[in-house]
């Protein structure tokens, strides 16, 4: 079973992921996410994948990926799916990628595009 | 339907390919060794060695005896989950009762169920290893995975095809090679 960590989105997004993805059968967890813990500082290496709202601020996912779990010393390279309606280009990405971590992007909503 | 259904497609579509990935680029190469009958893997063989494959590297995986039957059975089963109690089953049949009988010197060891989660702990470290050495960042979950039942049950599974190679003496003392490819479904009929 895939485990995915759902990062950065509000609560109500964060709840609703989580439930989809578990009826289909992933192995869901919530990491870093709005004011409550969102200095919080996760290891990444040990999902599958990584689901994280691109269009907020992204402290929490930023420092999880640039200080602690610097993407060369994962013992996996998660898949991250960044969600987002305008393109932000963090310079981590382009770092992550370059290490060989996939970084896509999806739009919630096309009709929001 | 959510909005949020397009994420969830995407996320699926991103772990299938990856999980496709990993099964089209490792390999596993088991090679078997005092085969009886050309041609054919049965009872009294032992399993002599397992190399990984991948690209175009082979890496000797370095496993004791019941890392190497564990892994020889999960990979004649390979793409079926099965829990503990199943592979310790399944390791009673002849071909792993009679390990090696046909050299004269048995070389046995008997797969309890309880010992099945820690030989599965040392294969993963073992696959860390050996993908580390060839500069592989890959996760051995991927290649020897464990997924949860309903229940408290774990079943193993291993996501890579597997190919063996039999080595042994025929009647005139030659020593012959045969590379034998089973399908997953087959794999049980090589124990009877």
């Amino acid at each position: 079973m895939a485990r995915i960590l759902v990062v950065n989105f509000d609560d109500t997004t964060t709840h609703e992921l989580m439930r989809l993805l578990r009826l289909r059968g992933y192995d869901a967890e919530a990491g870093p996410n709005e004011q409550a813990n969102a200095s919080e500082q996760k290891a990444l290496d040990p999902y599958d994948l990584v689901v994280f709202d691109a269009s907020r601020r992204f402290h929490a996912i930023e420092d999880a990926i640039t200080t602690v779990h610097g993407g060369s010393s994962w013992s996996r390279k998660p898949i991250l799916l960044g969600v987002m309606d305008v393109y932000h280009g963090p310079q981590w990405e382009f770092d992550l990628r370059k290490k060989g971590v996939q970084v896509v992007y999806v739009a919630p909503d096309a009709n929001r595009l | 339907m959510s909005h949020l259904m397009p994420i969830v497609y995407k996320a699926e579509t991103l772990l299938f390919e990856q999980s496709r990935r990993v099964s089209s680029s490792f390999r596993l190469r088991i090679i078997h060794r005092f085969q009886s009958e050309k041609g054919k893997c049965a009872p009294g063989e032992e399993v002599f060695a397992v190399l990984l494959l991948v690209g175009g590297q082979t890496s000797y995986m370095p496993l004791p005896l019941a890392q190497r039957l564990l892994l020889d059975y999960c990979a004649k089963h390979a793409f079926v989950g099965q829990s503990a109690s199943q592979i310790a089953a399944g390791m009673r049949t002849p071909f792993y009762r009679r390990h090696a009988m046909n050299s004269g010197e048995p070389i046995r060891r008997s797969i309890s169920r309880s010992a099945v989660k820690e030989y599965v702990r040392r294969i993963r470290i073992t696959f860390s290893a050996v993908l580390e050495r060839q500069g592989i960042t890959h996760s051995p979950l991927d290649i020897l995975a464990s997924e949860k039942g309903e229940g408290n049950e774990v079943f193993y599974r291993l996501r890579i095809p597997a190919d063996w190679i039999h080595k042994g003496e025929n009647s005139s003392g030659l020593i012959f090679e045969k590379e034998i490819h089973f399908p997953a479904s087959l794999g049980a009929k090589q124990d009877s």
